[in-house]
């Protein structure tokens, strides 16, 4: 997989997070949580990581990403692995 | 050197309740063994000679028990009870036993008062030193693998010694078909974890298509039990996307080609609609949904939790939209349940018109997080590991008596059922579950 700049992440993940919330409106920032801010649920996270892990062809392990909150945090893991 | 396998018989939800070959307008389909054998004969070096039998079958003849240097057997919670007897007979006359699979490796020293040795875990990584010590005269009573098998190495099971073994009583269409093993959760009830290890492992892309071809030319579908394959750890949707590819690519015509694919019910809203359309290219044409071991349909049926409730209806509506017949597995008995759930899920049944369905009672299988928890609160009421089928109250309830938990259970598929005899009337898939 080649290099995926940070930018073009967060870009994907916000065409994602609007497929999945379609009622969703205003920016999606960087520290809004997946939870909390963005409403989605475990069923929505489930989907928002297989996309990203399809897209990238990247294997993640849970314990890689159970810590993982914010929008920004998505970033910085898929970072760390594709950057 | 001969190795017999042994699959002991256990009870089935119409054995522990005949009345339900009564109010059940289905056929009952009695699916075939589990892999555990299959995938031990496969990795037996040839010139070990193998045999297998079902006992579910005919009864192991243990008066004219065939030659054998080890009698190996492979079994689930529910199988315990039998196994137990026919390896302390084949004992009491001087014979070598070896045992492995599910509850064997959750409960080993429960299993050992029974076995000469004891396998834990996955058997391919021991498997030939088991044989060793056993044509040496010099079994041990426990063999674990120091760690999980490659499974780059594994060969595709030997289903075949499953279909040479059939006879009318046991004609199973389908066999099972793994993708991967183990799995990083801790669900409640589940012993995937506690048996194949807590990191998700795929089993390897080509190997995969060798099973399927291999069920074909024994005239068998798959079937797909493995949640697992949804889920974005180490790339398994992905894979579970090119394992679609290569079924689609099998000629054979969809209906021969696969029988279900197992999900839990709500997992279904997290496919995205190129997935969905992608397994119905594939030949999918069934959903077997459990339910019951999630939060989401724990809290709809559980209490009546109107999002969770909602969520349900939109995983049946989701099927019906893209004509996936959504067969739903409903689970009574979780500590949440009131005696509400009995009335929730028919009248679920009712408004999503949910055409065929099952029930089953939780069972705190040993060696699972809720069989611990149960324990360690006095809650477990019988050991009699034949009831331990999804059929009858192995535990105390926390909101209803034992005695309502059965009633209610058996009181569901007489309701369901209730006024659908034309069941009975359809072509064979269409009338045919497993109870």
């Amino acid at each position: 997989m080649p290099r995926v700049a940070p930018e073009q992440i967060q870009n994907d993940l916000e065409t994602i997070i609007r497929r999945l919330r379609p009622d969703l409106r205003g920016e999606i920032k960087s520290g809004d949580r997946l939870r909390d801010d963005l409403g989605l649920d475990s069923l929505h996270s489930m989907e928002l990581l297989s996309e990203v892990t399809e897209k990238y062809e990247i294997d993640v392990d849970a314990e890689q990403v159970q810590d993982v909150r914010t929008v920004g945090e998505v970033v910085t893991f898929l970072s760390g692995v594709i950057g | 050197m001969r190795v017999q396998f042994i699959y002991p018989s256990f009870e089935r939800h119409a054995q522990s309740h005949p009345e339900l070959l009564q109010f059940v307008p289905c056929d009952e389909y009695l699916g075939g063994a589990g892999l555990g054998i299959a995938s031990m004969a496969a990795v037996t070096p040839p010139h070990v000679e193998v045999a297998f039998h079902d006992d579910r079958v005919v009864p192991f003849p243990l008066d004219a028990a065939p030659h054998a240097d080890l009698y190996a057997f492979s079994f689930f919670t529910p199988a315990a009870t039998r196994a137990f007897e026919l390896a302390d007979q084949l004992r009491a006359r001087g014979k070598k036993t070896v045992c492995g699979g599910i509850f064997p490796s959750m409960m080993p020293d429960e299993a050992a008062k029974h076995f000469d040795a004891v396998v834990v875990g996955e058997g391919e990584g021991v498997w030939d030193q088991v044989l060793a010590d056993a044509q040496a005269g010099a079994l041990r009573p426990r063999y674990r693998a120091t760690e999980p098998f490659d499974l780059a190495k594994l060969p595709p099971p030997r289903v075949d010694l499953y279909v040479q073994n059939e006879s009318p009583h046991l004609k199973p269409d389908d066999y099972p078909l793994q993708l991967s093993r183990g799995c990083p959760l801790q669900c409640d009830a589940c012993v995937i974890p506690g048996t194949l290890g807590k990191t998700l492992r795929i089993v390897p892309k080509d190997t995969v298509a060798q099973e399927l071809a291999n069920l074909g030319k024994l005239g068998k579908r798959a079937a797909l039990t493995e949640d697992t394959s949804f889920f974005f750890y180490s790339g398994a949707r992905r894979h579970f996307r090119e394992f679609l590819k290569v079924l689609r690519d099998d000629p054979r015509p969809s209906y021969d080609k696969i029988s279900y694919v197992g999900i839990s019910a709500p997992m279904i809203l997290s496919l995205d609609p190129e997935l969905l359309r992608e397994l119905i290219d594939s030949g999918v044409d069934r959903f077997y949904l459990v339910g019951g071991f999630d939060p989401i349909t724990r809290a709809a049926f559980g209490w009546g939790d109107p999002k969770a409730l909602d969520k349900m209806e939109r995983v049946i509506g989701r099927c019906q939209e893209f004509k996936i017949d959504p067969y739903v597995s409903f689970l009574v008995g979780n500590d949440g349940d009131d005696e509400g759930v009995f009335d929730r899920m028919l009248d679920f049944c009712v408004k999503t018109q949910v055409d065929k369905c099952e029930f089953a009672i939780f069972t705190p299988y040993p060696g699972t997080p809720s069989w611990h928890r149960m324990v360690a609160e006095d809650r477990i009421i019988s050991r009699t590991w034949k009831h331990y089928n999804d059929a009858n109250v192995t535990f105390r309830p926390k909101n209803m008596t034992p005695e309502r938990l059965q009633r209610g259970y058996l009181d569901l598929w007489r309701g369901f059922y209730q006024g659908r005899e034309e069941i009975a009337g359809r072509e064979h898939h269409a009338r045919t579950i497993q109870f």
